[in-house]
């Protein structure tokens, strides 16, 4: 696969990047910022990619990787942002106004980001991007037992959150 | 519901049983046992969570694409790697570093210059064969892989002068400490023959540059000779 090629392979994929990202990092700007980053990555690492693989694979794992570094560098301020938002401020607007599509995505997004980041990851990759147990598993670069058992118990602490907090 | 039965419905939910195991764990919900309330209560609420997430986030698929990530697919432009700014720097140490190593410029990365001219930044200053050049070279000649460019003052007092390489392109200031590279510019093949004539043209951004630092116009030959022979200060 030419650079070119690759371009255009990534470019078709940008909305689910955008998407991707916006479960890691809670700001969209900050989200762009990692899908800029993963994107620089990835052409400078063009020579890496294997054609026949999953180029959305590669690039979730190259942006995974990416907001780590992030996480690292900034020492965790993603979730003193989030407690800023006051989720269970949010939860309570739930209450009162289920019908609203907008506040109840707020409110998912909101328990998203409390999660720890490797239950948030595995509940991103398999129950938003649709990614197989065994694809997510070999991205995460982790046994397919612990990828569903994070899941597991990133699930328990989302229903926690939502399901069982009216929101439905 | 034991630990590897609440594993059998996650992933019956997540379409991960083969479809033997599918059958029968359907075949199990169906028969609507009474013991069985809790796990068709799990799958109930692990579809709704799916629900829930994926439309969540399914709006995001659908946002205009900011400009700047359609920017960064394309083919790279020429761009100013600006030294004193932290979130570019990174950047710049990996063109810094083919730079140096491949025109052997031995310059030293990662100096301070003074607090004063660039608080909290991180400096290089130019070092070896390219020191020589700023120091000795006037505009149009050469020293090794190195020609000079144009010399001007800079608002803060101090001289700078633009230089061309084998790659790249850049500008560096005549500071207390030695010359500061301000910035660089990666200059992809230019042939050789290009930057050795008067007429060799710097790369546009690094001409804005120039323009935003310089205070008047870029010096003349007498004033350059004038200028060396202080050694560059004021």
């Amino acid at each position: 696969m030419s650079v070119d090629e690759l371009r255009q392979g990534l470019a078709a994929l940008m909305p689910r990047l955008r998407r991707f990202a916006r479960t890691l990092a809670w700001q969209r700007e900050d989200a762009d910022d990692l899908v800029q980053a993963a994107l620089e990555r990835a052409l400078r690492a063009a020579d890496q990619w294997q054609p026949g693989t999953r180029l959305d694979a590669w690039l979730f794992r190259i942006m995974k990787n990416a907001w780590i570094d992030e996480l690292r560098a900034r020492g965790r301020r993603s979730e003193v942002m989030v407690d800023n938002v006051d989720a269970e401020e949010l939860e309570e607007k739930v209450g009162r106004s289920e019908t609203s599509g907008v506040i109840t995505r707020l409110a998912v997004q909101a328990a998203m980001q409390r999660l720890p980041e490797e239950q948030r990851v595995a509940v991103s990759l398999v129950l938003v991007e649709g990614l197989a147990y065994k694809e997510a598993a070999e991205l995460l670069e982790i046994p397919v037992g612990t990828l569903t058992s994070r899941l597991a118990r990133g699930r328990e602490a989302l229903q926690a959150l939502l399901v069982d907090g009216e929101v439905q | 519901m034991d630990e590897m039965e609440l594993m059998r419905a996650q992933a019956y939910v997540d379409g991960e049983l083969d479809e033997t195991a599918c059958a029968a764990f359907e075949a199990r919900l169906a028969a609507n046992a009474a013991g069985d309330a809790e796990l068709r209560a799990y799958v109930e609420r692990a579809r709704g969570l799916r629900a829930l997430l994926g439309a969540a986030y399914a709006p995001v698929l659908d946002e205009p694409v900011p400009e700047r990530l359609h920017a960064a697919l394309q083919p790279k432009r020429e761009k100013v790697v600006s030294l004193a700014a932290s979130a570019r720097a990174r950047l710049g140490w990996a063109f810094w570093g083919g730079l140096a190593a491949s025109v052997v410029l031995g310059v030293v990365v990662g100096r301070q210059i003074g607090p004063a001219s660039t608080p909290g930044a991180p400096g290089v200053l130019a070092q070896g064969q390219l020191a020589e050049a700023l120091d000795t070279r006037l505009s149009g000649e050469q020293l090794g892989g190195v020609s000079l460019g144009l010399s001007f003052v800079a608002k803060g007092g101090d001289y700078c002068r633009s230089f061309r390489t084998d790659d790249g392109a850049g500008l560096a200031c005549r500071e207390p400490a030695g010359w500061a590279v301000r910035e660089l510019v990666p200059v992809k093949n230019a042939p050789a023959s290009d930057y050795r004539t008067a007429a060799s043209p710097l790369p546009p951004a690094l001409l804005e540059r120039i323009d935003a630092l310089r205070d008047g116009d870029t010096l003349d030959a007498t004033q350059e000779a004038a200028a060396r022979a202080k050694g560059w200060r004021r």
